[in-house]
Protein backbone atom coordinates (compact mmCIF):
# COMPACT_ATOMS: atom_id res chain seq x y z
CA UNK A 1 0.00 0.00 0.00
CA UNK A 2 1.28 3.48 -0.69
CA UNK A 3 0.93 5.87 1.92
CA UNK A 4 -1.37 9.23 0.71
CA UNK A 5 1.52 11.62 0.19
CA UNK A 6 2.27 14.48 2.62
CA UNK A 7 0.90 18.17 2.18
CA UNK A 8 4.60 19.07 1.08
CA UNK A 9 5.14 15.68 -1.16
CA UNK A 10 1.95 16.95 -2.60
CA UNK A 11 3.06 20.57 -3.44
CA UNK A 12 6.29 19.33 -4.62
CA UNK A 13 4.58 17.07 -7.42
CA UNK A 14 2.23 19.81 -8.81
CA UNK A 15 5.39 22.19 -8.51
CA UNK A 16 7.52 20.19 -10.77
CA UNK A 17 6.29 21.09 -14.34
CA UNK A 18 6.74 24.62 -13.28
CA UNK A 19 10.56 23.49 -11.94
CA UNK A 20 11.30 21.71 -15.56
CA UNK A 21 9.78 24.60 -17.47
CA UNK A 22 11.86 27.66 -15.39
CA UNK A 23 14.49 25.33 -15.73
CA UNK A 24 14.49 24.90 -19.38
CA UNK A 25 14.05 28.42 -20.59
CA UNK A 26 17.30 29.06 -18.21
CA UNK A 27 19.29 26.39 -19.49
CA UNK A 28 18.54 27.17 -23.04
CA UNK A 29 21.49 29.27 -24.82
CA UNK A 30 20.88 33.38 -25.39
CA UNK A 31 17.81 33.11 -23.05
CA UNK A 32 19.76 32.75 -19.38
CA UNK A 33 23.34 30.96 -19.86
CA UNK A 34 23.89 30.55 -16.41
CA UNK A 35 25.70 27.68 -16.57
CA UNK A 36 28.10 29.74 -18.66
CA UNK A 37 29.27 31.70 -15.87
CA UNK A 38 28.38 28.43 -13.78
CA UNK A 39 29.05 30.37 -10.47
CA UNK A 40 27.04 29.32 -7.45
CA UNK A 41 26.29 33.23 -6.55
CA UNK A 42 24.07 33.89 -9.65
CA UNK A 43 22.83 30.22 -9.36
CA UNK A 44 21.31 31.52 -6.16
CA UNK A 45 20.47 34.85 -6.73
CA UNK A 46 19.16 33.95 -10.67
CA UNK A 47 17.35 30.12 -10.50
CA UNK A 48 16.41 29.89 -7.12
CA UNK A 49 13.59 32.94 -6.94
CA UNK A 50 12.41 32.07 -10.40
CA UNK A 51 12.25 28.51 -10.01
CA UNK A 52 11.64 27.81 -6.46
CA UNK A 53 9.03 30.46 -5.45
CA UNK A 54 7.51 30.78 -8.36
CA UNK A 55 6.76 26.79 -8.21
CA UNK A 56 5.81 27.35 -5.07
CA UNK A 57 3.55 29.96 -5.67
CA UNK A 58 1.86 27.49 -8.20
CA UNK A 59 2.04 24.68 -5.74
CA UNK A 60 -0.39 26.62 -3.24
CA UNK A 61 -3.14 27.36 -5.85
CA UNK A 62 -2.49 23.24 -7.07
CA UNK A 63 -2.93 21.91 -3.54
CA UNK A 64 -5.64 24.63 -2.37
CA UNK A 65 -5.19 23.64 0.85
CA UNK A 66 -7.72 24.99 3.71
CA UNK A 67 -4.95 24.53 5.99
CA UNK A 68 -1.97 25.80 3.58
CA UNK A 69 -0.56 29.00 5.11
CA UNK A 70 -2.10 32.05 3.26
CA UNK A 71 1.38 34.19 4.13
CA UNK A 72 3.10 31.18 2.36
CA UNK A 73 0.96 31.54 -0.85
CA UNK A 74 1.13 35.17 -0.59
CA UNK A 75 4.54 35.60 -0.48
CA UNK A 76 5.05 33.26 -3.31
CA UNK A 77 2.79 35.42 -5.34
CA UNK A 78 4.87 38.66 -4.25
CA UNK A 79 8.22 36.77 -5.26
CA UNK A 80 6.28 35.24 -8.62
CA UNK A 81 5.14 38.80 -9.60
CA UNK A 82 8.62 40.34 -9.02
CA UNK A 83 10.44 37.69 -11.04
CA UNK A 84 7.58 38.32 -13.51
CA UNK A 85 8.81 42.01 -13.79
CA UNK A 86 12.22 41.17 -13.94
CA UNK A 87 11.85 38.35 -16.91
CA UNK A 88 9.99 40.76 -18.53
CA UNK A 89 12.82 43.78 -18.11
CA UNK A 90 15.12 41.13 -19.64
CA UNK A 91 13.02 40.18 -22.28
CA UNK A 92 11.53 43.95 -22.96
CA UNK A 93 14.80 45.87 -22.79
CA UNK A 94 18.09 43.36 -23.26
CA UNK A 95 15.93 40.75 -25.61
CA UNK A 96 17.55 38.51 -23.28
CA UNK A 97 17.09 37.37 -19.58
CA UNK A 98 20.93 37.00 -19.72
CA UNK A 99 20.65 41.40 -18.60
CA UNK A 100 18.64 40.34 -15.88
CA UNK A 101 20.48 41.64 -12.28
CA UNK A 102 22.61 38.36 -11.01
CA UNK A 103 24.10 39.77 -8.13
CA UNK A 104 23.88 40.04 -4.67
CA UNK A 105 22.63 43.50 -4.64
CA UNK A 106 19.85 42.91 -7.35
CA UNK A 107 18.43 39.72 -5.04
CA UNK A 108 18.25 41.94 -2.31
CA UNK A 109 15.80 44.78 -4.42
CA UNK A 110 14.52 41.57 -5.81
CA UNK A 111 13.48 40.26 -2.47
CA UNK A 112 12.24 43.62 -1.00
CA UNK A 113 9.98 44.10 -3.71
CA UNK A 114 8.48 40.31 -3.45
CA UNK A 115 8.06 41.19 0.24
CA UNK A 116 6.49 44.37 -0.52
CA UNK A 117 4.38 42.86 -3.05
CA UNK A 118 3.41 40.11 -0.77
CA UNK A 119 1.88 42.16 1.63
CA UNK A 120 -0.12 43.95 -0.54
CA UNK A 121 -1.49 40.43 -1.76
CA UNK A 122 -1.68 39.01 1.62
CA UNK A 123 -3.60 42.11 2.96
CA UNK A 124 -6.13 42.17 0.11
CA UNK A 125 -6.73 38.50 0.75
CA UNK A 126 -7.02 39.10 4.52
CA UNK A 127 -9.98 42.08 3.68
CA UNK A 128 -11.56 39.41 1.48
CA UNK A 129 -11.82 36.52 3.85
CA UNK A 130 -12.69 38.73 6.51
CA UNK A 131 -15.54 40.31 4.93
CA UNK A 132 -16.37 37.00 2.95
CA UNK A 133 -16.78 35.60 6.61
CA UNK A 134 -18.79 38.41 8.05
CA UNK A 135 -21.01 37.22 5.70
CA UNK A 136 -21.10 34.01 6.73
CA UNK A 137 -21.94 35.21 10.20
CA UNK A 138 -24.14 37.63 9.19
CA UNK A 139 -26.24 34.67 7.75
CA UNK A 140 -25.92 32.69 10.82
CA UNK A 141 -27.51 35.08 13.10
CA UNK A 142 -30.25 35.84 10.95
CA UNK A 143 -31.09 31.65 10.36
CA UNK A 144 -30.44 31.37 14.36
CA UNK A 145 -33.06 34.46 15.01
CA UNK A 146 -35.64 33.15 12.22
CA UNK A 147 -34.88 29.97 14.40
CA UNK A 148 -35.92 31.42 17.36
CA UNK A 149 -38.90 33.20 16.01
CA UNK A 150 -40.12 29.70 14.62
CA UNK A 151 -39.61 28.13 18.10
CA UNK A 152 -42.50 26.12 19.33
CA UNK A 153 -42.04 28.22 22.60
CA UNK A 154 -41.76 31.57 20.85
CA UNK A 155 -44.29 31.22 17.51
CA UNK A 156 -47.41 29.29 19.84
CA UNK A 157 -47.28 30.87 22.81
CA UNK A 158 -47.47 34.51 20.77
CA UNK A 159 -50.32 32.47 18.47
CA UNK A 160 -51.85 31.50 21.84
CA UNK A 161 -51.80 35.20 23.07
CA UNK A 162 -53.08 36.73 19.41
CA UNK A 163 -55.76 34.31 19.80
CA UNK A 164 -56.88 36.15 23.71
CA UNK A 165 -55.90 39.49 22.27
CA UNK A 166 -58.76 38.67 19.44
CA UNK A 167 -61.57 38.49 22.41
CA UNK A 168 -60.14 40.47 25.02
CA UNK A 169 -58.10 43.60 23.42
CA UNK A 170 -59.21 43.54 19.42
CA UNK A 171 -57.01 47.00 19.08
CA UNK A 172 -54.40 45.14 21.10
CA UNK A 173 -54.38 42.11 18.74
CA UNK A 174 -54.22 44.41 15.62
CA UNK A 175 -50.39 46.03 17.19
CA UNK A 176 -49.15 42.47 17.84
CA UNK A 177 -49.91 41.43 14.34
CA UNK A 178 -47.98 44.66 13.56
CA UNK A 179 -45.08 43.65 15.80
CA UNK A 180 -44.81 40.21 14.61
CA UNK A 181 -44.60 41.40 10.50
CA UNK A 182 -41.65 43.92 11.49
CA UNK A 183 -39.96 40.72 13.26
CA UNK A 184 -40.59 38.55 10.66
CA UNK A 185 -39.63 41.05 7.56
CA UNK A 186 -36.18 41.87 9.73
CA UNK A 187 -34.95 38.10 9.57
CA UNK A 188 -36.52 36.93 6.58
CA UNK A 189 -35.25 39.68 4.23
CA UNK A 190 -31.35 38.68 4.21
CA UNK A 191 -29.44 41.76 5.23
CA UNK A 192 -26.17 42.29 3.03
CA UNK A 193 -25.31 45.13 5.02
CA UNK A 194 -22.43 44.64 7.23
CA UNK A 195 -24.39 47.18 9.35
CA UNK A 196 -27.14 49.03 10.03
CA UNK A 197 -28.50 52.37 12.02
CA UNK A 198 -28.90 51.58 15.81
CA UNK A 199 -32.49 52.99 15.08
CA UNK A 200 -33.63 50.29 12.84
CA UNK A 201 -32.19 47.32 15.45
CA UNK A 202 -34.12 49.51 17.84
CA UNK A 203 -36.91 48.69 16.18
CA UNK A 204 -36.89 45.78 15.72
CA UNK A 205 -35.85 44.69 19.41
CA UNK A 206 -38.74 47.12 20.86
CA UNK A 207 -41.71 45.15 18.36
CA UNK A 208 -39.69 41.76 19.58
CA UNK A 209 -40.15 43.07 23.55
CA UNK A 210 -43.75 44.46 22.68
CA UNK A 211 -44.44 40.75 21.92
CA UNK A 212 -42.87 39.68 25.06
CA UNK A 213 -44.54 42.15 27.33
CA UNK A 214 -47.97 41.23 25.48
CA UNK A 215 -47.28 37.35 26.95
CA UNK A 216 -45.69 38.02 30.02
CA UNK A 217 -47.34 41.35 31.32
CA UNK A 218 -46.34 42.93 34.09
CA UNK A 219 -43.47 40.60 34.89
CA UNK A 220 -41.54 42.08 31.73
CA UNK A 221 -40.38 45.80 32.06
CA UNK A 222 -38.45 47.51 30.26
CA UNK A 223 -36.15 50.55 30.28
CA UNK A 224 -34.17 52.03 27.33
CA UNK A 225 -31.72 54.68 27.86
CA UNK A 226 -29.93 55.52 23.93
CA UNK A 227 -29.34 59.01 23.89
CA UNK A 228 -31.27 60.08 20.49
CA UNK A 229 -27.71 61.30 19.00
CA UNK A 230 -26.49 58.11 19.50
CA UNK A 231 -29.18 56.46 17.22
CA UNK A 232 -27.22 57.31 13.86
CA UNK A 233 -24.60 54.90 14.80
CA UNK A 234 -23.78 51.65 12.92
CA UNK A 235 -24.59 48.54 14.76
CA UNK A 236 -24.48 44.71 13.07
CA UNK A 237 -27.93 43.43 12.42
CA UNK A 238 -29.60 41.44 14.83
CA UNK A 239 -26.94 42.54 17.37
CA UNK A 240 -28.64 44.11 19.55
CA UNK A 241 -31.37 41.56 19.85
CA UNK A 242 -29.03 38.71 20.59
CA UNK A 243 -28.88 40.20 23.98
CA UNK A 244 -31.78 41.56 24.39
CA UNK A 245 -33.38 38.18 23.58
CA UNK A 246 -30.86 36.36 26.14
CA UNK A 247 -31.79 38.51 28.73
CA UNK A 248 -35.97 37.45 28.42
CA UNK A 249 -35.17 34.45 28.06
CA UNK A 250 -32.37 33.31 30.84
CA UNK A 251 -32.91 36.91 33.14
CA UNK A 252 -36.33 36.53 33.34
CA UNK A 253 -37.30 33.07 32.79
CA UNK A 254 -36.54 32.00 35.67
CA UNK A 255 -37.97 34.42 37.59
CA UNK A 256 -41.45 34.44 38.87
CA UNK A 257 -41.76 37.66 39.57
CA UNK A 258 -40.01 38.85 36.70
CA UNK A 259 -38.45 42.00 36.43
CA UNK A 260 -36.82 44.88 34.26
CA UNK A 261 -34.51 45.03 31.57
CA UNK A 262 -32.80 47.90 31.00
CA UNK A 263 -30.63 49.19 27.58
CA UNK A 264 -28.30 51.44 27.45
CA UNK A 265 -25.98 53.16 24.41
CA UNK A 266 -22.51 55.15 25.19
CA UNK A 267 -19.80 56.24 23.29
CA UNK A 268 -16.25 55.17 24.42
CA UNK A 269 -13.59 57.24 21.96
CA UNK A 270 -14.44 55.59 18.81
CA UNK A 271 -16.81 52.66 20.08
CA UNK A 272 -20.32 52.43 20.18
CA UNK A 273 -20.89 50.62 23.71
CA UNK A 274 -24.33 48.91 23.79
CA UNK A 275 -25.48 47.20 27.45
CA UNK A 276 -28.27 45.30 28.24
CA UNK A 277 -28.76 44.07 31.65
CA UNK A 278 -31.72 41.69 33.61
CA UNK A 279 -32.19 41.02 37.28
CA UNK A 280 -31.66 37.06 36.29
CA UNK A 281 -29.15 34.70 37.87
CA UNK A 282 -26.75 35.12 35.25
CA UNK A 283 -24.84 33.33 32.83
CA UNK A 284 -24.13 29.56 34.06
CA UNK A 285 -27.22 29.37 36.47
CA UNK A 286 -29.71 27.95 33.91
CA UNK A 287 -29.20 25.70 31.15
CA UNK A 288 -30.95 26.02 27.82
CA UNK A 289 -32.96 23.11 28.43
CA UNK A 290 -35.84 24.38 25.94
CA UNK A 291 -36.50 22.26 22.85
CA UNK A 292 -36.28 23.64 19.95
CA UNK A 293 -34.44 26.77 22.01
CA UNK A 294 -30.57 25.77 20.70
CA UNK A 295 -29.51 25.36 17.15
CA UNK A 296 -26.42 25.11 15.19
CA UNK A 297 -23.98 26.88 18.70
CA UNK A 298 -25.87 29.98 20.38
CA UNK A 299 -26.57 33.29 19.25
CA UNK A 300 -24.37 35.00 21.60
CA UNK A 301 -20.99 32.89 19.91
CA UNK A 302 -21.82 33.97 17.04
CA UNK A 303 -22.26 37.31 18.14
CA UNK A 304 -19.11 37.13 19.75
CA UNK A 305 -17.58 36.31 16.39
CA UNK A 306 -19.13 39.24 14.66
CA UNK A 307 -16.98 41.68 16.88
CA UNK A 308 -13.60 42.59 16.30
CA UNK A 309 -12.00 40.75 19.26
CA UNK A 310 -13.30 38.07 21.20
CA UNK A 311 -13.28 40.46 24.52
CA UNK A 312 -15.16 43.23 22.82
CA UNK A 313 -18.30 40.86 24.36
CA UNK A 314 -18.61 40.70 28.12
CA UNK A 315 -21.33 39.49 30.44
CA UNK A 316 -20.80 40.41 33.92
CA UNK A 317 -22.49 40.50 37.08
CA UNK A 318 -23.15 44.11 38.53
CA UNK A 319 -25.59 45.23 41.44
CA UNK A 320 -27.41 41.68 41.82
CA UNK A 321 -27.76 41.97 37.80
CA UNK A 322 -26.66 40.32 34.68
CA UNK A 323 -24.69 42.83 32.62
CA UNK A 324 -24.03 41.87 28.54
CA UNK A 325 -21.91 44.68 27.12
CA UNK A 326 -20.68 44.84 23.52
CA UNK A 327 -18.41 47.50 21.42
CA UNK A 328 -18.88 48.50 18.01
CA UNK A 329 -16.35 50.81 16.51
CA UNK A 330 -17.58 53.66 14.57
CA UNK A 331 -16.22 54.73 11.18
CA UNK B 1 -70.04 19.65 37.71
CA UNK B 2 -66.46 19.56 36.83
CA UNK B 3 -64.26 22.41 38.91
CA UNK B 4 -61.02 23.13 37.25
CA UNK B 5 -58.15 25.38 38.09
CA UNK B 6 -55.71 27.08 35.87
CA UNK B 7 -52.40 27.20 36.33
CA UNK B 8 -50.69 29.16 33.44
CA UNK B 9 -48.24 32.20 33.92
CA UNK B 10 -48.99 34.48 31.05
CA UNK B 11 -51.83 36.59 32.13
CA UNK B 12 -53.41 36.68 28.87
CA UNK B 13 -53.14 33.48 28.12
CA UNK B 14 -54.16 32.22 31.59
CA UNK B 15 -57.48 34.52 31.19
CA UNK B 16 -57.88 33.47 27.80
CA UNK B 17 -58.25 29.89 28.91
CA UNK B 18 -60.63 30.93 32.05
CA UNK B 19 -62.97 31.96 29.60
CA UNK B 20 -62.72 29.21 27.66
CA UNK B 21 -63.66 26.58 30.51
CA UNK B 22 -66.01 29.66 32.43
CA UNK B 23 -68.38 29.41 28.88
CA UNK B 24 -69.17 25.81 28.67
CA UNK B 25 -71.85 24.05 30.75
CA UNK B 26 -70.89 21.83 33.45
CA UNK B 27 -67.20 23.80 34.13
CA UNK B 28 -66.53 25.72 37.46
CA UNK B 29 -63.54 27.77 37.13
CA UNK B 30 -62.43 27.25 41.20
CA UNK B 31 -59.64 29.61 40.62
CA UNK B 32 -56.52 30.24 38.77
CA UNK B 33 -52.48 30.97 38.99
CA UNK B 34 -49.58 32.83 38.20
CA UNK B 35 -47.03 29.76 39.18
CA UNK B 36 -46.32 26.42 40.79
CA UNK B 37 -45.69 27.49 43.94
CA UNK B 38 -49.27 29.62 44.04
CA UNK B 39 -50.84 27.08 42.14
CA UNK B 40 -50.46 24.52 44.23
CA UNK B 41 -51.61 26.31 47.27
CA UNK B 42 -54.74 27.25 44.92
CA UNK B 43 -55.07 23.37 44.60
CA UNK B 44 -54.69 22.50 48.02
CA UNK B 45 -57.66 24.99 49.41
CA UNK B 46 -60.25 24.23 46.87
CA UNK B 47 -59.58 20.52 45.94
CA UNK B 48 -60.45 20.88 42.03
CA UNK B 49 -62.07 17.66 39.72
CA UNK B 50 -58.89 18.33 37.26
CA UNK B 51 -55.72 21.29 36.70
CA UNK B 52 -55.41 22.72 33.45
CA UNK B 53 -51.35 23.01 34.06
CA UNK B 54 -48.85 24.87 31.93
CA UNK B 55 -45.44 23.22 31.32
CA UNK B 56 -43.00 26.32 30.72
CA UNK B 57 -43.09 27.98 33.29
CA UNK B 58 -40.60 30.05 35.93
CA UNK B 59 -39.58 27.93 39.04
CA UNK B 60 -41.88 24.82 39.16
CA UNK B 61 -42.25 23.83 35.63
CA UNK B 62 -45.70 21.99 35.33
CA UNK B 63 -43.96 18.94 34.74
CA UNK B 64 -42.45 18.23 37.92
CA UNK B 65 -45.60 20.41 39.53
CA UNK B 66 -47.82 17.06 38.44
CA UNK B 67 -45.83 14.77 41.29
CA UNK B 68 -46.74 17.49 43.46
CA UNK B 69 -49.82 17.63 43.83
CA UNK B 70 -51.78 16.44 47.08
CA UNK B 71 -54.16 13.44 47.09
CA UNK B 72 -56.99 12.80 46.09
CA UNK B 73 -55.27 13.88 42.73
CA UNK B 74 -56.92 15.97 40.28
CA UNK B 75 -56.76 15.03 36.83
CA UNK B 76 -54.10 16.63 35.00
CA UNK B 77 -54.61 17.97 31.96
CA UNK B 78 -51.20 20.19 30.59
CA UNK B 79 -51.11 23.19 28.43
CA UNK B 80 -47.53 23.02 26.13
CA UNK B 81 -46.28 24.52 22.75
CA UNK B 82 -44.35 21.61 22.61
CA UNK B 83 -46.07 18.36 21.36
CA UNK B 84 -42.61 16.99 22.55
CA UNK B 85 -43.90 17.05 25.55
CA UNK B 86 -46.62 14.51 25.11
CA UNK B 87 -45.06 11.62 26.05
CA UNK B 88 -43.85 12.70 29.51
CA UNK B 89 -46.84 14.26 29.99
CA UNK B 90 -49.02 10.64 29.66
CA UNK B 91 -46.06 8.74 31.48
CA UNK B 92 -47.15 11.14 34.02
CA UNK B 93 -50.19 10.18 34.69
CA UNK B 94 -51.94 13.18 32.60
CA UNK B 95 -55.04 12.37 31.23
CA UNK B 96 -54.74 14.88 28.06
CA UNK B 97 -52.79 17.58 26.94
CA UNK B 98 -53.60 20.71 24.54
CA UNK B 99 -51.12 22.67 22.15
CA UNK B 100 -51.11 26.03 21.87
CA UNK B 101 -52.43 28.29 20.76
CA UNK B 102 -55.78 26.47 22.43
CA UNK B 103 -59.08 25.94 20.32
CA UNK B 104 -62.30 25.45 21.79
CA UNK B 105 -62.57 22.17 20.53
CA UNK B 106 -59.24 21.09 22.56
CA UNK B 107 -60.85 22.25 25.82
CA UNK B 108 -63.66 20.36 24.66
CA UNK B 109 -62.01 16.88 24.11
CA UNK B 110 -59.90 17.55 27.48
CA UNK B 111 -63.09 17.71 29.41
CA UNK B 112 -64.55 14.50 28.13
CA UNK B 113 -61.17 12.89 28.30
CA UNK B 114 -61.91 13.79 32.39
CA UNK B 115 -65.31 12.56 32.83
CA UNK B 116 -65.67 9.91 30.31
CA UNK B 117 -68.70 8.00 31.92
CA UNK B 118 -70.71 11.59 33.12
CA UNK B 119 -73.44 10.88 31.53
CA UNK B 120 -74.72 14.11 32.14
CA UNK B 121 -71.71 15.82 31.35
CA UNK B 122 -71.32 14.05 28.00
CA UNK B 123 -74.84 15.02 27.19
CA UNK B 124 -73.69 18.48 28.02
CA UNK B 125 -71.47 17.87 25.22
CA UNK B 126 -73.32 17.48 22.73
CA UNK B 127 -74.59 21.05 22.73
CA UNK B 128 -72.77 22.46 19.78
CA UNK B 129 -70.89 25.86 20.41
CA UNK B 130 -70.99 28.65 17.36
CA UNK B 131 -69.38 31.72 17.84
CA UNK B 132 -71.27 35.20 16.87
CA UNK B 133 -70.45 38.61 17.26
CA UNK B 134 -72.47 38.95 20.75
CA UNK B 135 -69.99 36.10 22.05
CA UNK B 136 -70.47 31.94 21.92
CA UNK B 137 -73.64 30.41 21.66
CA UNK B 138 -74.52 26.72 22.57
CA UNK B 139 -76.83 25.19 20.52
CA UNK B 140 -78.83 22.24 21.23
CA UNK B 141 -78.49 19.01 18.45
CA UNK B 142 -82.43 19.68 17.35
CA UNK B 143 -81.74 23.64 16.95
CA UNK B 144 -79.10 22.33 14.36
CA UNK B 145 -80.21 20.86 10.42
CA UNK B 146 -76.77 20.51 9.21
CA UNK B 147 -73.33 21.15 9.63
CA UNK B 148 -71.21 21.35 6.70
CA UNK B 149 -67.28 22.05 6.03
CA UNK B 150 -66.22 24.30 3.61
CA UNK B 151 -62.54 24.77 3.31
CA UNK B 152 -61.91 23.66 6.91
CA UNK B 153 -64.02 25.98 8.08
CA UNK B 154 -67.08 24.05 9.87
CA UNK B 155 -70.70 25.53 10.17
CA UNK B 156 -73.88 25.11 11.30
CA UNK B 157 -76.82 25.54 9.53
CA UNK B 158 -79.75 26.81 12.06
CA UNK B 159 -82.98 28.92 11.58
CA UNK B 160 -80.74 31.89 11.93
CA UNK B 161 -78.34 31.54 9.14
CA UNK B 162 -75.06 30.19 9.10
CA UNK B 163 -72.96 29.97 11.81
CA UNK B 164 -69.25 28.96 12.48
CA UNK B 165 -68.48 26.47 14.51
CA UNK B 166 -64.76 24.93 15.78
CA UNK B 167 -63.47 21.74 15.14
CA UNK B 168 -63.54 19.38 11.88
CA UNK B 169 -66.54 17.49 10.82
CA UNK B 170 -65.15 14.00 11.36
CA UNK B 171 -64.84 15.18 15.25
CA UNK B 172 -68.83 16.23 15.29
CA UNK B 173 -69.86 13.09 13.51
CA UNK B 174 -68.03 11.20 16.19
CA UNK B 175 -70.03 13.30 18.93
CA UNK B 176 -73.31 13.47 17.20
CA UNK B 177 -73.94 10.07 15.27
CA UNK B 178 -75.85 8.64 17.95
CA UNK B 179 -78.03 11.83 18.09
CA UNK B 180 -79.98 11.46 14.70
CA UNK B 181 -77.36 12.96 12.53
CA UNK B 182 -75.66 11.54 9.84
CA UNK B 183 -73.14 12.26 6.98
CA UNK B 184 -74.79 12.62 3.63
CA UNK B 185 -71.55 13.96 1.99
CA UNK B 186 -67.91 14.19 2.22
CA UNK B 187 -68.43 17.61 3.80
CA UNK B 188 -71.75 17.38 5.34
CA UNK B 189 -73.37 16.14 8.67
CA UNK B 190 -77.12 16.29 8.31
CA UNK B 191 -79.71 16.02 10.89
CA UNK B 192 -82.06 13.13 9.85
CA UNK B 193 -85.18 15.02 10.98
CA UNK B 194 -84.42 18.19 10.13
CA UNK B 195 -85.04 16.74 6.35
CA UNK B 196 -88.15 17.76 4.59
CA UNK B 197 -87.59 16.31 1.51
CA UNK B 198 -85.19 14.38 -1.15
CA UNK B 199 -85.81 16.28 -4.46
CA UNK B 200 -85.70 14.35 -8.02
CA UNK B 201 -81.71 15.71 -7.98
CA UNK B 202 -81.04 13.61 -5.04
CA UNK B 203 -80.45 16.87 -3.18
CA UNK B 204 -81.97 16.94 0.51
CA UNK B 205 -84.46 20.16 1.12
CA UNK B 206 -83.34 21.56 4.93
CA UNK B 207 -84.97 24.05 6.25
CA UNK B 208 -81.83 26.14 5.99
CA UNK B 209 -81.30 25.04 2.62
CA UNK B 210 -80.31 22.17 0.13
CA UNK B 211 -77.21 19.79 0.25
CA UNK B 212 -76.25 17.34 -1.95
CA UNK B 213 -76.37 13.82 -0.73
CA UNK B 214 -72.92 11.85 -2.76
CA UNK B 215 -73.48 8.62 -4.66
CA UNK B 216 -71.55 6.50 -2.32
CA UNK B 217 -73.68 7.40 0.75
CA UNK B 218 -77.39 7.51 -0.96
CA UNK B 219 -78.22 4.05 -0.02
CA UNK B 220 -77.48 4.65 3.75
CA UNK B 221 -79.56 7.66 3.41
CA UNK B 222 -82.87 5.95 2.01
CA UNK B 223 -82.39 3.34 4.69
CA UNK B 224 -82.29 6.21 7.50
CA UNK B 225 -85.07 8.28 6.30
CA UNK B 226 -87.09 4.64 5.53
CA UNK B 227 -87.34 5.20 1.34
Amino acid sequence: MIPAPTRFQRAFFAASPWLVLVFALEALPGFGPWLERGSLTSFITGFLPGAGIAGLWLAGFAVREPGFPGWVRSFAMGVSLSEGVRIANGLLFFGSLDRAPRTWSGFAVFLALSLVAASLLHRLAFHRAESERQRGLAEEARQQSLRARLAPHFLFNTLNTLKALMAQDPARAEALVDQLGVLFRQVLVHAEAPSIPLREELAFVEAYLGIEQARLGDRLQVRIEVPEALEACEVPPLSLQVLVENAVKHGLGALERGGEIRLRAAMEGPDLLLEVSDPGPGPGAAPDSAPGAGGSGTALETLRARLAAPGDLTLARAEDRTVATFRWRQL
Amino acid sequence: MIRIVVIEDEPLARQHLVDLLAELPGVEVAGDAANGREGLALVARERPDAVFLDIEMPGIKGTELMHLLPDPRPAVVFVTAYPQHAVEAFAGGAVHYLLKPISRIGVAQALSRIRPKDESFQKEWRRIPVRRKSGTRLLGPEEVDALVADLGDCQAWTAEGRLPVDGTLAFWEERLKDQGFLRVHRNALVRLAAIRELSAEDDLVLPSGRLPVSRRRMEEVRKALGI
